[in-house]
């Protein structure tokens, strides 16, 4: 019997031990530290003036985004998927520039990659809390879904002054779901002790220029839908650049 | 050897702690569904299983005025359980007083809902389809952050939503527990389904000879027990969908889609309870249901989407309907009424 309790004790140190194994891979912190701008100029909202690749001047009174399915690209190229990751990042809010990850696998990465938006899945199903509750104000009231990316403003070549552009929808024929892939300048060294931090430029002026300039005298508004193609397929390469990476 | 004989004292004494513990933490008590014969199954939502307690927090928030921002309005302000939970109106009307581009549809069966809600099946889930009218500016016109720390304020909200969610008041949990209200709400008992079920007396001659030419030329769109095939279809309303204004309301399902294909479709709403839910149409045109069976006799209009079904093989449009079978088509619509509905 004496035995059979020892056996069975020795059994379950070895199963903790080795759950607990599996559980202590180390992370670390990582700070992202967004900054919006305009062709370099860093954003004001209302009081900056700015023109559009077209040469529409415009100024941007509201300007959000979300960031989600964050992964660090490790030296080998594997992808380290950070779960949960969605935020909201919105100008008016400097706090929402500033992504604290708290749970980056410790290691040395080449790269990061996130979707621009929310994945086809967690906008119809899951948990709606912190970034993604509706509450936000970026969630659709009319059709199921996130807007991804929304800019707002005014603008002299717009036939009612104003711009809208919402970005977001995920059927097939209008999906607006982007995903970035940045080299980082030089390696990032996360580990366990102080955050390690990558500073990225996010410019507004890439929603309209790209693979089509954009004129506000015929398209100054979109909720999703082929226009709001259009506005993604401009953003997709050059909305961000990385900028200084700091090791701890 | 003194200390064992007080375990079981204590153990004794701390017994009734523990029931104390457990009527606080006290589960919601799952919603038992009653499939009825003829009927599926409906799907269960594993992300948000009913329970009563989550239908009757549901049916307070339905009915709770103080939902919308100035009060004046609840849910049922244009879903009148009278109704069929309708409004009456052409289109309905909110908190802004403008006229919404709509027609209020009805709420039952919902339970068995796919493809989307909403007229052109925008919304994918009910529980999404809830913040549209909670939060529209012409609807309850209502800031869910608003909403949320109201609700925070009223104890009985607090220990409901505790008890049906686990947790605080969060704005997913609001449109969870309208959703489990609205698909509780079950119509499948009218004289129609008496007779189905083999109560010949149920219906009248009339009536039986009105389902024969209903089953004859209605039942391709409004299919089944649920009286619609739940897809959308272009009915010859309009001739043209090239107004964009309000963001495409009026081209049908092709705002959602933007294929060309869907322009002009709008879901197909139920025959059940039809009588009670004047007017008719996604937009309310129609004021009676002798209005919308001339539509299908003469009214039809051409376009290239409209389905197919209008047509017949020399490319003539409308229903060849007398008129004594449109009064028999009238009198066995009237039989789809559940009356035990009104009480709900």
């Amino acid at each position: 019997m004496k035995k059979l309790f020892y056996l069975a004790a020795i059994l379950l140190m070895v199963i903790l031990a080795a759950a607990k194994n599996e559980k202590s891979l180390a992370t670390g912190n990582v700070q992202l530290l967004f900054e919006n701008k305009v062709d370099g100029i860093p954003m004001k909202l209302h009081t900056g003036r700015y023109r559009n690749a077209n040469g529409d001047d415009f100024t941007v009174s509201a300007f959000k985004y979300y960031i989600s399915n964050i992964s660090f690209i490790s030296k080998t190229g594997v992808k380290v998927k950070i779960p949960e990751s969605y935020y909201l990042l919105d100008q008016e809010k400097p706090g929402s520039l500033q992504l604290d990850l708290s749970n980056v696998p410790l290691g040395e990465y080449k790269g990061i990659s996130f979707i621009i938006g929310v994945d086809s899945l967690r906008n119809l199903r899951g948990e709606q809390k912190g970034a993604l509750d509706p509450a936000n104000k970026m969630y659709w009231s009319w059709k199921t879904g996130y807007i991804f990316l929304k800019l707002t403003g005014e603008s002299s070549k717009s036939p009612d002054g104003k711009i809208h552009f919402d970005v977001g929808g995920i059927k097939p024929e209008t999906n607006t779901i982007r995903t970035q892939e940045l080299s980082f300048s030089q390696p990032l060294k996360v580990t366990g002790n102080k955050a390690a931090s990558v500073s990225i430029n996010t410019d507004a002026a890439q929603l309209f220029r790209g693979k089509e300039t954009i004129d506000f005298s015929s398209m100054y508004k979109c909720m999703g839908g082929p226009k709001a193609v259009k506005i993604a397929d401009n953003y997709m390469n050059g909305l961000f650049k990385i900028g200084k990476i700091q090791n701890p | 050897m003194k200390r064992r004989k007080t375990l079981p004292y204590v153990v004794l004494l701390l017994l009734p702690l523990l029931f104390l513990g457990f009527e606080a933490v006290r589960e919601a008590e799952p919603f038992i569904f009653k499939v009825p014969p003829g009927f599926p199954a409906p799907e269960t939502d594993p992300e948000n299983p009913m329970t009563m307690e989550g239908i009757k927090l549901g049916k307070a928030l339905f009915f709770d005025k103080s939902l919308s921002k100035d009060g004046s309005i609840s849910c049922a302000s244009c879903h009148h359980p009278e109704k069929a939970f309708t409004d009456g109106l052409q289109a309905s009307v909110g908190i802004s007083g403008k006229k919404l581009p709509r027609n209020s549809p009805t709420l039952f069966n919902l339970a068995w809902n796919m493809n989307g809600f909403f007229w052109d099946g925008g919304a994918e889930t009910l529980e999404s389809q809830a913040y549209g009218p909670i939060s529209h500016t012409d609807e309850m016109g209502m800031d869910l952050n608003s909403l949320l720390q109201q609700l925070k304020t009223d104890t009985k909200y607090v220990l409901a939503f505790r008890q049906v969610f686990n947790d605080s008041i969060r704005s997913q949990y609001i449109v969870k527990a309208l959703a489990q209200y609205q698909k509780s709400l079950i119509s499948v008992n009218s004289r129609y389904d008496q007779f189905m079920q083999g109560d010949q007396s149920a219906l009248s001659g009339i009536e039986q000879e009105g389902l024969i030419l209903v089953n004859r030329y209605c039942r391709s769109c409004h299919a089944g027990e649920l009286f619609t095939d739940q897809q959308f279809h272009n009915n010859g309303l309009d001739s043209t969908f090239s107004n964009e204004d309000d963001e495409g309301v009026y081209q049908g399902r092709y705002r959602i889609t933007y294929r060309k294909e869907d322009l002009g479709k709008y879901r197909t709403p139920t025959l059940r309870n039809v009588a009670l839910t004047a007017p008719y149409m996604h937009d309310g045109r129609y004021a009676t249901l002798e209005k919308v069976l001339e539509h299908y006799q003469s009214g039809i209009r051409r376009s290239a989407t409209l389905d197919n079904q209008f047509t017949d093989r020399e490319g003539n449009t409308g229903l060849p309907l007398k008129e004594n079978e449109k009064c028999a088509i009238l009198a066995f619509l009237k039989a789809l009424t559940e009356k035990q509905l009104l009480y709900e």
